[in-house]
C-alpha cells in the first residue's frame, strides 16, 4: 500500500524532464562495468540488469506510462550501447516492457479504458489485485486446455484480451511437466504468481479462485472463447477496486524473470534428455556453456530413472577457450562421463561417429540463428550438416532476442586478448628482426550459426524448430520495443 | 638342462592352475607363430605331460628369442660377445624362469586388485576410450624409442639376455634379499623396464607384438647408424615435418648410410644392404610412422638395390646407388615441384585472395614464385591449427619474401569465409589415395568442405610420388596418433622440444621412489616372500598417493589438473595427425603429369608409377 501512495504522490506532482540524478548514479556504474567487461556472460548480465531495473523502478519518476516506456527504452539504449555484443540487458528490458504493456492492455480492456492508457495516474484507478488475479486465473484455465485448441488459436489473429492467455496456453501445453509449482516458473509474463506472493491478500485471493477456475475451464472448454475469461473478469470486478500499481507490477515481473532465469535448467533438461540415447557420442563445441554442462551432468546422474551412459567430445576452441574446454572436460570426467578433448581441426574426422551436436548459445535470434561465444562452432555445425548429424541448441528463454541478424559482423567481436597468442614465435629461428606489419591476424571471439544448420532450439518452455522462433519471440516481446531509441 | 626345464615347467603348471580364474592372456605374438617349426619340438615332447598350450608357447618363445638374438648377432659380426652372453643367458635361465613364475603370480594379484578397485583403483593406466584402440599410440612409439636410446647411451652397463636387455644400476642391484622378489618392472619387457616408466609399460604390456618389436630393436641396436638416430630424433621432436621434407631428409641419411656401408664378409651387397636399411627404417618408424612418400621412396630404393649386378664392385655399386638417389630426388621432387608451380601459377591473378592450410613446401614455392618472379600482387590467408602450428612457419617465410599474409586459426574459418572474398583454396597433400580421397594434415577436410559450401574451387598441388594404392573410407580407421600431451598446454607455444623426455624422466623417478618405499615397507614387515602383502602395501601407497593428488589438484589451477589426466579413466585426449578429404570437395589435383580430377588418381598410379 505504501507503494500505491507513493505512486499517487509522484504521478501528481513530478514534472517530466527533471530527471533526478540518482538514476544516473544507479546506471552509470553498471554501464561502466559493462564497458570494462567486469560483468560477462548472458546469465550474469541478465541477472545484474534485473537487479538494476529493480532499483531503477524504485527511483524513476514518471507522470504517464508513455514516459515510463520512454525511460525504460532509453535505459535499454544506453545499456546496449555500452556493450553492443551482449544482449542480456536489452532482452530483459524488452521483456519487462512487454509484461507492463500487456498488463495495461488487459486492465484497460477489462475496465473499458481502452482508449486512454496514459491517464491512469489521474483518473484511472485500476484494480491491480483484481487484474492480477484475473491473469492468474486465465493462466490456470488455459493450462488445462488441449494442445489442439491452442494450435488453432495460434492461427488466428490474437485478440488483445487473449494475447497473454494464449501465450501461456501454448507454452504450457508444450511443456511436458505441468505441475503447478513448475508452471509458476514459466508464468513469467504475468504480474503475480502464487510462489511469489505480492502480499497475503493477493495470494489468498488467488487461492480462493483456483477451484472456480478449474471448474470454469472444464465447463467452457474452448480456449478461444473470449466470453469465458470475460465472464470471470466480470465476476471478480464486483470486488472492491484498487489502484493499479505500476511499480509493484514491475517489481513482480522482475522477480518472475529472475525466477525464470534461475530455473531454466529443469525445463531444458526435461526436453533434451529425451533426445539422447544410451551410449551415444555427443559433441559439444561450446565448452563454456553452463547450461550444457548442467544438462550433461544431470543426464548422467538422474535422468528420471533413465540413466544414460554417453561419451562427450569437447572441442578445444583455440585460442580463446582452451582453458574452459579443459575445465569443462575435467568436470564431466570426474562425474564419470567419458570425455574426450579433441583439437578443433579434428571435428570433421570424428563427425561421422557423432550422434548429436549440442550447442550452448549466447543468443538466439528471431530467425532461429544463434550466436555462440566460442569459435569454430559454425564450421562444426556445417560439418554436422554435411554428415546429417542433428544439432540441437540449448538456451534459456531469456537469451531469445527479437533482433534479426542482418549483418552478422555487428554481433561478432573480433580481436580479444588472446590474439597475441597467435603471433608467430619470432625467436624460434633466432631472426628476431622480422616485423609483423604485413601479417594480419584474425581472431573472432564469437561465432554465428545459421538457422539452417540447427535442427532444434531447446528452451526452458519447449523445443522449437528454428523457423518457429519468430513466433516465440512475438509471444515475449513487443514489436515496437525491438529497437530502443535514445531520448531526444 | 632338460631336468631343470621340466621342473620349472611343473612349477609353472601349478601357477597356471592357481590363476585359472584370472583372465591372463599370453597371446602368442605374430612372431610366435613361427613356433611351429621344429626347433623346440624336443622340449615339447619332454614336458608335454600336463602342459597347457599357453605355457608351451611361452617357453618356446623364450627359446626362439634367444636363438634369434644369437643369429642376428652373428650376422652383424659381433658374435663373440654375443656367445658369451648366450652362455651367461643359460646360467641365468633357471633363475629367470623362477622370476617369471613369480611375475605371473604378481600379475594375477594385480589383475584381481584392479578388478576390485575398478579401473582407477590399480596403479596402472585406467582403461581409456577405444575409438582409436586399433592405432599405435605415441606412448608406445616413445617407449621403444626411449628404451633403445637408453641402451645406446649406456652400453657398458648393459647385458643382453634372452628376455631382452637389463641395465645394471646401483639402485636395483639384485641384493640378496631381493633375489626372490619380483621386480616391479617385470611386467612388460623384462630388463628394459628399468629405463621405461611403469605407466608406459603398463600401457604397453598388453601387446606382445610391441614387446617383441622393442626386443628386436634393442638386439639390433649396434646396427643403427648414427645418422639414423639423429634423423629419428628430429622426426620425433617435429623438427622435420611435412612429408616431402621428411622424405628428403631420409634420402640424405640413406646416402650417408650407403657411403659408410661395408658389406660384411660372407654376404653380398644387394642382399645385405636391404636388410641393413630395413633395420634403420624400423627405428625411424618408431619416431613417426612412415609417410607415403617415404614408403614409395623406400620401395623404389630397395628395388634399385636388388637390381644391382652381383658382379659390380662394392665401391661402384655404392656410387651407382648414390647417383640414382640424387636423380630420384631431382626428378620426383625438385623438378616435379617446378612443373606443378608453373601449372598452378595460372590460378593466381592480381588482387586475388588465396587460402591455404598449414605449411606445404610446393605451395611456398608457388607463392614466392608468383610474387618474386611473376610480380603478381595477391593475398594469402594461412589457416593453421593446434598443436603443430606449421602455418606459423609458412607465414614467417612468406612474409619475409614480401607477401601479403593473413594468419588465422581453423576456428576462425567460418568468419574468414563469411567476411572476405576468396578466389581459391590451394592446399598441399600428404598423400592421395587411390579412391580419390586426400589424406592430409588434420583440418584440411574442414577447409575443403567450407570452400565447397561457398562454391570456391579447391585445388590440390601434389607430386605423383604421393599417390598411393591404398584405399580408405574415413579418417578414424587409419591415422597417426600424436602425443595427447601436446594439447595440454593452454599457451600457443609448442612445448619445449625436450620436455617430453623430462616428463618421462619424472615419471620414472617417481616410479622408482615408490618402488623403494614399498621395498622398505616390506623390509620392515620382514616378510620378503609374501607378495600379497607387498601388493597390498603398494596398493595402499597408491591410494595414499591418489588422495594426495586429489587434495592438491583442488588447489592447483586447471592446467595442472590436466597433468593428471592419465589417471582419470574417463578423461581422454585424441590427437590425430591426418584426416581424409572426400573427393567431392576437391576441384582438381595438379601434379607434374598434369592436372586431373580426383577420380583419375588410380589411372596415374597405374600408368606412371608401375
Amino acid at each position: 500500500m505504501r507503494r500505491q501512495n507513493h505512486n499517487l504522490k509522484m504521478s501528481n506532482n513530478v514534472e517530466p524532464g527533471t530527471e533526478p540524478s540518482e538514476i544516473d548514479v544507479l546506471i552509470n556504474p553498471f554501464i561502466e562495468k559493462l564497458k570494462t567487461r567486469k560483468i560477462q556472460g548472458s546469465y550474469e548480465i541478465s541477472m545484474q540488469t534485473l537487479q538494476l531495473l529493480k532499483r531503477f523502478i524504485g527511483a524513476v519518476r514518471f507522470s504517464s506510462h508513455e514516459e515510463l516506456f520512454t525511460k525504460l527504452s532509453n535505459l535499454g539504449y544506453k545499456l546496449e550501447k555500452a556493450q553492443p555484443r551482449e544482449f542480456g540487458s536489452g532482452n530483459m528490458i524488452r521483456r519487462l516492457l512487454y509484461v507492463l504493456k500487456e498488463e495495461l492492455l488487459t486492465a484497460n480492456i477489462q475496465h473499458g479504458f481502452s482508449n486512454n492508457p496514459g491517464a491512469i495516474g489521474q483518473t484511472g484507478t485500476l484494480m491491480q489485485h483484481q487484474n492480477n488475479s484475473a491473469m492468474y486465473d486465465s493462466n490456470k484455465e488455459h493450462k488445462n486446455e488441449p494442445m489442439i485448441s491452442s494450435m488453432f488459436s495460434l492461427l488466428q489473429t490474437p485478440h488483445p484480451s487473449e494475447l497473454t492467455s494464449f501465450k501461456n496456453g501454448t507454452l504450457r501445453a508444450s511443456t511436458p511437466i505441468t505441475t503447478a509449482a513448475n508452471a509458476n516458473h514459466t508464468a513469467f509474463a504475468i504480474g503475480t504468481s502464487a510462489t511469489v506472493p505480492l502480499d497475503e491478500e493477493l495470494s489468498a485471493n488467488a487461492a480462493a479462485q483456483l477451484p472456480a477456475a478449474f471448474v470454469a475451464s472444464t465447463t467452457s472448454g474452448a480456449a478461444e472463447d473470449p466470453a469465458a475469461s470475460g465472464h470471470h473478469a466480470d465476476a471478480r470486478s464486483k470486488k472492491p477496486s484498487k489502484f493499479f500499481d505500476i511499480r509493484a507490477t514491475l517489481i513482480n515481473a522482475i522477480k518472475d524473470l529472475m525466477d525464470e532465469i534461475k530455473n531454466i535448467d529443469e525445463g531444458i533438461f526435461s526436453i533434451a534428455i529425451d533426445l539422447i540415447h544410451d551410449r551415444e557420442i555427443l559433441l559439444t563445441p561450446t565448452p563454456d556453456s553452463k547450461t550444457v554442462l548442467k544438462f550433461l551432468l544431470k543426464a548422467k546422474e538422474e535422468g528420471y530413472g533413465k540413466v544414460r551412459n554417453f561419451t562427450v567430445l569437447v572441442t578445444e576452441g583455440f585460442p580463446n577457450n582452451v582453458q574452459n574446454a579443459q575445465d569443462f572436460a575435467w568436470k564431466l570426467s570426474s562425474h564419470g562421463i567419458d570425455t574426450v578433448i579433441i583439437p578443433d581441426s579434428m571435428v570433421f574426422s570424428v563427425m561421422s561417429r557423432v550422434g548429436k551436436v549440442i550447442l550452448g548459445c549466447k543468443q538466439v535470434f528471431s530467425n532461429g540463428a544463434c550466436i555462440v561465444s566460442n569459435t569454430g562452432v559454425t564450421s562444426c555445425c556445417e560439418c554436422a550438416k554435411e554428415f546429417k548429424t542433428p544439432v540441437f541448441a540449448v538456451a534459456g528463454l531469456y537469451k531469445l532476442s527479437p533482433l534479426s541478424p542482418f549483418n552478422i559482423t555487428d554481433y561478432i567481436e573480433v580481436g580479444g586478448s588472446n590474439t597475441g597468442k597467435l603471433l608467430p614465435s619470432g625467436n624460434s629461428n633466432s631472426t628476431d628482426k622480422t616485423d609483423y606489419t604485413r601479417l594480419t591476424m584474425i581472431n573472432p571471439m564469437d561465432d554465428y550459426v545459421q538457422p539452417e544448420n540447427i535442427d532444434i532450439v531447446i528452451t526452458n518452455i519447449g523445443g522449437f524448430a528454428p523457423s518457429f522462433m519468430y513466433r516465440v519471440v512475438l509471444d515475449n516481446y513487443k514489436v515496437e520495443d525491438v529497437n530502443f531509441k535514445p531520448s531526444v | 638342462m632338460s631336468e631343470t626345464m621340466s621342473n620349472s615347467v611343473q612349477e609353472k603348471k601349478e601357477a597356471v592352475e592357481n590363476s585359472a580364474g584370472s583372465n591372463e592372456t599370453n597371446k602368442p605374438s605374430p612372431s610366435g607363430a613361427a613356433d611351429k617349426d621344429a626347433t623346440s619340438s624336443k622340449e615339447s615332447s619332454e614336458g608335454s605331460g600336463g602342459l597347457s598350450n599357453k605355457e608351451m608357447k611361452e617357453l618356446k618363445k623364450q627359446e626362439k628369442a634367444a636363438k634369434r638374438a644369437a643369429k642376428k648377432a652373428a650376422a652383424s659380426g659381433i658374435s663373440i660377445e654375443k656367445q658369451q652372453q648366450n652362455a651367461e643367458l643359460k646360467k641365468e635361465k633357471k633363475q629367470k624362469q623362477k622370476e617369471a613364475e613369480l611375475k605371473k603370480e604378481q600379475e594375477k594379484e594385480q589383475k584381481i586388485k584392479e578388478r576390485k578397485y575398478g579401473a582407477a583403483g590399480g596403479a596402472g593406466l585406467a582403461s581409456k576410450s577405444t575409438l582409436f584402440g586399433h592405432l599405435e599410440t605415441a606412448a608406445e612409439r616413445k617407449a621403444s624409442l626411449l628404451a633403445v636410446n637408453a641402451v645406446i647411451s649406456s652400453t657398458k652397463q648393459t647385458k643382453i639376455t634372452s628376455q631382452g636387455l637389463s641395465l645394471q644400476s646401483s639402485i636395483f642391484n639384485s641384493s640378496p634379499e631381493l633375489v626372490g622378489q619380483p621386480q616391479p618392472d617385470s611386467v612388460g619387457v623384462p630388463g628394459t623396464c628399468s629405463i621405461i616408466p611403469d605407466t608406459i609399460l603398463k600401457e604397453v604390456s598388453g601387446s606382445s607384438e610391441l614387446t617383441q618389436q622393442i626386443k628386436d630393436l634393442i638386439i639390433n641396436k649396434d646396427m643403427l647408424h648414427k645418422a639414423t638416430l639423429k634423423l629419428t630424433d628430429d622426426f620425433a621432436k617435429y623438427n622435420i615435418v611435412g612429408s616431402t621434407p621428411r622424405c628428403l631428409a631420409m634420402l640424405e641419411v640413406f646416402k650417408q648410410i650407403i657411403s659408410d656401408y661395408q658389406t660384411p664378409p660372407g654376404t653380398i651387397l644387394s642382399r645385405n644392404l636391404t636388410q641393413y636399411l630395413s633395420h634403420q627404417i624400423d627405428f625411424i618408424t618408431k619416431a613417426r610412422p612412415l609417410s607415403v612418400t617415404m614408403g614409395n621412396t623406400i620401395r623404389w630404393l630397395k628395388q634399385q638395390i636388388s637390381m644391382l649386378d652381383v658382379d659390380v664392385k662394392e665401391k661402384d655399386a655404392k656410387q651407382l646407388l648414390l647417383e640414382s638417389i640424387d636423380m630420384f630426388t631431382q626428378e620426383k621432387i625438385k623438378l616435379a615441384d617446378r612443373v606443378i608451380v608453373e601449372s598452378a601459377s595460372q590460378h593466381i591473378q592480381n588482387n586475388s585472395t588465396i587460402v591455404t592450410y598449414g605449411c606445404s613446401e610446393v605451395l611456398k614455392e608457388l607463392f614466392v614464385h608468383n610474387k618474386v618472379n611473376l610480380k603478381k600482387d595477391f593475398k594469402v590467408i594461412i589457416v593453421d591449427s593446434r598443436p603443430l602450428h606449421e602455418g606459423k612457419k609458412c607465414a614467417d617465410y612468406l612474409k619475409d619474401q614480401g607477401l601479403d599474409v593473413m594468419y588465422c586459426m581453423i576456428t576462425s574459418l567460418a568468419y574468414v569465409f563469411q567476411t572476405i572474398d576468396i578466389d581459391y583454396v590451394i592446399m598441399g597433400a600428404h598423400s592421395i589415395l587411390s579412391n580419390g580421397f586426400m589424406y592430409s594434415r588434420v583440418g584440411s577436410a574442414m577447409l575443403a568442405m567450407t570452400a565447397k559450401l561457398k562454391n570456391i574451387p579447391v585445388i590440390i598441388c601434389c607430386e605423383t610420388l604421393k599417390f598411393t594404392n591404398r584405399v580408405q573410407l574415413d579418417s578414424l580407421t587409419f591415422n597417426e596418433l600424436a602425443d595427447p600431451n601436446d594439447l595440454l598446454g593452454v599457451e600457443t607455444e609448442y612445448k619445449d622440444k625436450d620436455e617430453f623426455k623430462n616428463v618421462l624422466l619424472e615419471q620414472f623417478i617417481k616410479d622408482k621412489k615408490q618402488f623403494l618405499q614399498s621395498k622398505a615397507a616390506i623390509a620392515e614387515s620382514g616378510s620378503h616372500k609374501n607378495h600379497g602383502q607387498k601388493a597390498n602395501i603398494k596398493n595402499k601407497h597408491n591410494a595414499k598417493d591418489k588422495s594426495e593428488k586429489s587434495v592438491s589438484t583442488k588447489q592447483k589451477n586447471a592446467s595442472s589438473i590436466l597433468e593428471k589426466w592419465e589417471t582419470n579413466p574417463n578423461f581422454n585426449i585424441f590427437n590425430t595427425m591426418y584426416d581424409l578429404t572426400p573427393p567431392e570437395y576437391i576441384s582438381k589435383i595438379i601434379t607434374e603429369s598434369g592436372a586431373l580430377p580426383p577420380s583419375s588418381v588410380p589411372v596415374i598410379i597405374r600408368e606412371y608409377n608401375k
